[in-house]
């Protein structure tokens, strides 16, 4: 719900609270005051008829509307008496309130009873006229709320959005800053520009973080190809003892490890920094059918069965380079994992790429899956650990979903274009 | 064959010299621009090995002076920093082939042993060694004569054999030269393994001796 929403509606029930208190208040406190005045009015009536009584002594007498009916008292009741009664009315059938007067008096040694009568059908037409115009004031207090409430969404509230939205569509890794503008409202003034301060100094230290990696990557790079040269070096000497050798393997291949892993690191700094900007019309299935022909060989020595249904002609505008790693990645992950005498089938279509291979009975993590260095396996032919967020990365960066499932002992890597 | 090393870590260009004297090439090192500089303007090289970070300059700088100045050398750019752009500057300046570091000196004298071919256009598209002859420009191999059926990778590995005659090759270096940038993504040892066993076989089948020798089980060597 929206603040000013949230506002607006406990004002509007408190004014509602307030009014359902002040209308039957305002009826009795009118009414209290219409009684007074009919009481008051009634009183100087009494004077009156005491008057004619008088000068025109009578006996019973009820006047043609029978609002004012005299007879023969018997003198115990001399002060008035007023009181409200409900009268059947013949002539309008209907039964009609009334205020009453009653009083006995003593004029010229008889006593009188005397009755008087007032209709109070007009006090009640009035009452009624004021609660419709409380519900009236009600009503329009209401749309006036809520108009004012549009008006401060619109206007008081815009920057506030603006900025909710900015920041929603913000992201840290992105070139642009956030640049939140200056508005008039000092909360909302404050509020930008400390966003805009937040968010500067993450993305100075995001952006030196970053920057770290690619140079820490690139300032291995000379160190490791000394390393390697020495090494290439050590293998021409002579005679190398079968010990010395085993020792040599180990040692160029942690070397190749190493730079296999820095490489991938700076691929993945590259990947951040937007280094592969280019992209061309690429056909997916030619790439497919290269990698696959070039790793024919490693497939074909431990027996695994490449099941490929792979449509021609599907192409993709990305960058060539990204999405040979991309395929390359999944397929050569799929090489590594499948047992022997194993099976790796391989689905293109214009809409999504798939690739299943057989394993061992159980799921991946598919939290950790796509994650940097979250190897799931102890087989020891695990790759560096960052294949598959390279993977990640470059679907993200071509907006194409990567999900994985485990379905019949099949892991399966599917890729939505 | 006169080599001329443009590199800045003396350890590296001393361990390049090394490995490529072995092969008839005479290597010269500089260290930085301005020697650099000197020694093409004085020599005549066959092959430039340029790194692009030098002490005192750019190696792209380098190479913009040669092109402008004719030279006929071809050139190798060697860059630490694995950028595509360099990769691409440094291709459209006019340089023959561009290495990341650290890269095998097997591979390096497979690059420099290509380089020079295409140079060198007369009639030198053709190498023979031993029983073999290698056709680079129709990219096809023979065997005393006969002519090899072997795939694109075969001939490379088989091409790549006769480079670094000789010489141990690791697996890994072999893979990394069979499938380029790409083999820290997978463990290419069982692919090199089954390359090399049909590779032995279909020289055989064409009448060949068993030139390739497996070193200890972890390497192999091109024996001729």
């Amino acid at each position: 719900m929206k603040l000013a929403n949230h506002i607006a509606i406990r004002y509007i029930g408190f004014t509602i609270v307030i009014l359902l208190c002040f209308i039957p208040l305002t009826y009795f406190v009118l009414r209290a005051v219409m009684n007074g005045n009919m009481d008051e009015s009634m009183r100087f009536q009494r004077r009156h008829i005491e008057e004619s009584l008088r000068t025109v002594p009578s006996g019973s007498f009820i006047s043609p509307d029978n609002d004012i009916s005299v007879r023969q008292g018997d003198g115990t009741l001399t002060s008035n008496r007023f009181f409200t009664v409900n009268q059947y009315v013949a002539d309008d059938n209907e039964i009609v309130p009334y205020r009453v007067m009653e009083f006995g008096t003593i004029v010229n040694g008889r006593s009188y009873f005397v009755r008087i009568r007032r209709s109070m059908v007009e006090n009640d037409d009035i009452l009624r006229a004021i609660a419709g115009i409380q519900l009236l004031i009600l009503i329009l207090l209401f749309s006036s709320l809520l108009a004012i409430n549009k008006n401060l969404n619109k206007k008081i509230w815009n920057p506030f959005y603006k900025t909710l939205e900015s920041l929603r569509k913000f992201r840290i890794d992105k070139d642009k800053p956030l640049n939140l503008p200056e508005v008039p409202i000092t909360e909302l003034d404050n509020l930008n520009k400390s966003l805009n301060a937040l968010t500067g100094h993450n993305k100075e230290i995001f952006q030196a973080q970053k920057e770290f990696t690619e140079n820490a990557s690139h300032e291995l790079q000379t160190p490791l190809a000394l390393m390697r040269s020495d090494l290439d070096m050590l293998w021409q000497t002579s005679p190398i003892t079968e010990e010395q050798a085993k020792l040599l393997q180990n040692l160029t291949e942690t070397n190749s490890r190493m730079s296999g892993l820095n490489k991938s690191l700076l691929f993945l700094a590259k990947i951040d920094n937007n280094q592969f900007p280019g992209t061309e019309e690429i056909e997916l299935d030619n790439i497919i059918e290269n990698i696959l022909e070039r790793l024919e060989p490693a497939f074909a020595q431990r027996d695994i069965q490449i099941v490929k249904n792979i449509s021609s002609g599907i192409r993709e505008k990305a960058n060539k380079t990204l999405i040979e790693t991309l395929f390359s990645n999944l397929i050569t992950n799929a090489l590594r994992y499948t047992p022997q005498n194993g099976t790796v089938n391989i689905v293109l279509s214009a809409t999504s790429f798939e690739i299943s291979n057989s394993g061992d009975g159980k799921a991946l993590d598919k939290e950790k899956l796509f994650k940097r260095f979250m190897k799931q396996s102890n087989s020891g032919k695990s790759g560096n650990g960052l294949g598959l967020e390279i993977c990640k990365r470059i679907c993200d960066l071509n907006v194409y979903g990567i999900r994985y499932d485990f379905t019949d002992s099949m892991h399966r890597f599917t890729i939505d274009f | 064959m006169k080599i001329l090393v443009v590199e800045d870590e003396d350890k590296l260009s001393g361990n390049i010299a090394a490995y490529l004297g072995k092969e008839n090439y005479v290597c010269e090192i500089s260290s930085d621009y301005r020697s650099a500089l000197c020694r093409i303007e004085g020599n005549d090289y066959d092959c430039i090995l340029l790194d692009i970070t030098l002490p005192d300059g750019n190696g792209l700088d380098l190479l913009r002076e040669l092109k402008s100045s004719d030279n006929a050398a071809g050139v190798i750019i060697i860059s630490a920093r694995n950028a595509l752009d360099d990769k691409i500057a440094g291709l459209n300046l006019g340089a023959d082939d561009y290495i990341a570091k650290p890269f095998h000196l097997s591979e390096l004298s497979a690059r420099i042993a290509a380089v020079i071919r295409r140079r060198q256009f007369n009639g030198n598209s053709k190498i023979t060694t031993g029983e073999f002859l290698i056709d680079t420009d129709a990219r096809t191999a023979f065997v005393n004569g006969n002519k090899l059926d072997i795939t694109k990778t075969q001939y490379e590995l088989l091409l790549y054999f006769i480079v670094n005659k000789n010489r141990v090759l690791s697996k890994m270096e072999i893979a990394e030269h069979l499938s380029g940038d790409e083999v820290e993504y997978y463990d290419s040892l069982d692919v090199v393994y089954a390359h090399i066993k049909n590779l032995k076989k279909k020289i055989a089948t064409a009448g060949g001796n068993e030139h390739i020798k497996s070193i200890y089980g972890m390497g192999y060597k091109f024996e001729i």
